[in-house]
């Protein structure tokens, strides 16, 4: 990076990096993964800066390339079991609270779809984007991006269901 | 739960979720440096190659010379003349530029540097105006730089030494400082050094940047630049024709904080500070503070209007 871009690259971190680190969040589920990611987006962010200034939107370079490193990451560990994100509570205690925790609930099986899917979801639900932007963005139709914020929240809905049911019975179902 | 109730639970628990954690600061010079010494690494490599390839060329020219064959030329020669063209903005594991990485991330502490950043210009702009000025205490200026010879040779007498020479009424703080009076953006901007472990001033240089108005907040700088310059000039009216052009007719509405919307009732600041940048999708925002007083959050629509601040 030449010196003369350092000023306008320092702005952009300073700008946009607290929204690629809630995204991140979101899509990786841990803080210190969150992290990672955007660390080497905004390396790669910094790597090819004057291309990426040229552009209409360095954001939407920014957000792209943590989508693809979200999904490199998630290739990396697919054939790995995955790491529960409970609250470390055994399988024969009873909560009765815990159908009422229904958005922890949403985020814990947010994190156990698929990339593809999950990725999907954060960018409709929390990046407010419209289905032909995320199809651009993660190289898909809008149509596939559709089936899939269906199957997502299908899924979501299953598993918040299942869980209240699970809470309604006292933890018997 | 039907569908409605689940896009919106969905939607509430990302936005719950994505704020439990704070984001850090990013070390911009660490990510800069990381990226630097992988391009020289690449080179070094490149180069090594080269001379690998040219050596072992010399080799088979030197060996055929005897059969006069066409010596062999180190093709890819050329290719140290100019760093490796940069791939396309195509995924990569993260853990590949882990190592690198790594020390650029660092938490917010007490010695973070944005405070120090924040306190020392805030205190700039309160000397700097008479009316102000006996609230700075010198003692915690001094405590602002790293030993007392840094906090003479840059406060010196005046606190002009931190703003470039000039008196002023406005500051910007995104990494980058920049500096106004009213509205107009002064086109030299301090560069600031700290020390790693206590966060303090080390040195302050002053560079001369674009005067094109980039790399500013148009729409910060316009409106409270423009209310500070309003307010020294006695211009009653400004405030109504600052808010109508810079203010969302929402926030500006008896439903949203009224005429002096945008500003937390100062409707004739003397100075003003503009910090801790954050950004949604479409929206920015920042910390605004007038007249050194706390700061508030506001927040900047896709229409470059302030569509929020004081929480509401």
């Amino acid at each position: 990076m030449r010196t003369a871009d350092v000023p306008a690259f320092t702005a952009f971190v300073h700008a946009r990096s607290s929204a690629l680190f809630r995204t991140a969040l979101l899509l990786t589920g841990e803080r210190h993964v969150a992290d990672d990611l955007v660390q080497s987006t905004l390396e790669q962010v910094c790597r090819h800066w004057r291309r990426i200034r040229s552009a209409d939107a360095p954001e939407a370079y920014a957000r792209r390339i943590l989508v693809n490193l979200a999904n490199d990451r998630w290739r990396k560990l697919r054939g790995r079991a995955e790491v529960p994100l409970d609250d470390g509570i055994g399988e024969g205690h009873v909560d009765p609270y815990k159908g009422l925790v229904v958005r922890d609930e949403l985020m814990r099986e947010l994190q156990s779809l698929p990339i593809g899917m999950r990725t999907v979801l954060v960018l409709r639900y929390f990046e407010d984007l419209d289905d032909a932007e995320i199809g651009h963005l993660m190289n898909i139709s809008a149509g596939s991006v559709r089936s899939q914020v269906a199957r997502g929240l299908s899924k979501l809905r299953s598993a918040v269901d299942a869980q209240a049911q699970y809470a309604r019975s006292g933890g018997a179902a | 739960m039907k569908d409605y109730d689940l896009e919106e639970e969905l939607a509430a628990a990302m936005l719950d979720r994505s704020r439990q954690e704070p984001p850090r600061g990013y070390d911009v010079d660490g990510l800069i440096g990381a990226v630097r010494q992988r391009r020289r690494r690449l080179q070094t490599g490149a180069a090594a190659a080269v001379v690998i390839v040219a050596l072992g060329a010399g080799f088979v020219s030197q060996a055929d010379h005897d059969r006069a064959s066409v010596p062999v030329q180190a093709s890819t020669a050329s290719s140290t003349d100019m760093p490796p063209s940069p791939p396309p903005i195509e995924p990569s594991s993260p853990t590949a530029s882990a190592p690198a990485s790594a020390p650029a991330s660092k938490p917010a502490s007490p010695a973070d540097p944005a405070r120090t950043t924040n306190a020392l210009f805030l205190s700039a702009l309160r000397y700097q105006n008479p009316a102000t000025r006996s609230e700075v205490d010198p003692a915690e200026v001094a405590a602002l730089f790293a030993n007392e010879s840094t906090y003479q040779r840059i406060w010196g007498s005046d606190s002009l030494g931190v703003t470039c020479g000039s008196l002023v009424d406005g500051v910007l703080a995104s990494g980058e400082v920049l500096l106004y009076q009213g509205t107009q953006r002064l086109d030299r901007a301090p560069s600031l050094d700290f020390d790693g472990a206590t966060g303090k001033v080390t040195d302050l240089t002053c560079a001369t940047v674009a005067g094109d108005g980039k790399g500013g907040d148009p729409t910060v700088s316009g409106f409270y630049g423009g209310l500070v310059a309003a307010a020294k000039s006695g211009d009653s009216t400004a405030m109504t024709r600052l808010g109508k052009q810079f203010v969302t007719e929402d926030l500006r509405s008896d439903r949203g904080q009224g005429p002096t919307a945008g500003t937390c009732s100062f409707s004739t600041p003397r100075f003003w500070l503009a910090d801790n940048p954050s950004s949604g999708t479409l929206t920015h925002g920042w910390t605004v503070n007038l007249d050194g007083h706390h700061g508030f959050p506001i927040e900047i629509d896709e229409k470059a209007k302030i569509a929020g601040s004081c929480g509401g």
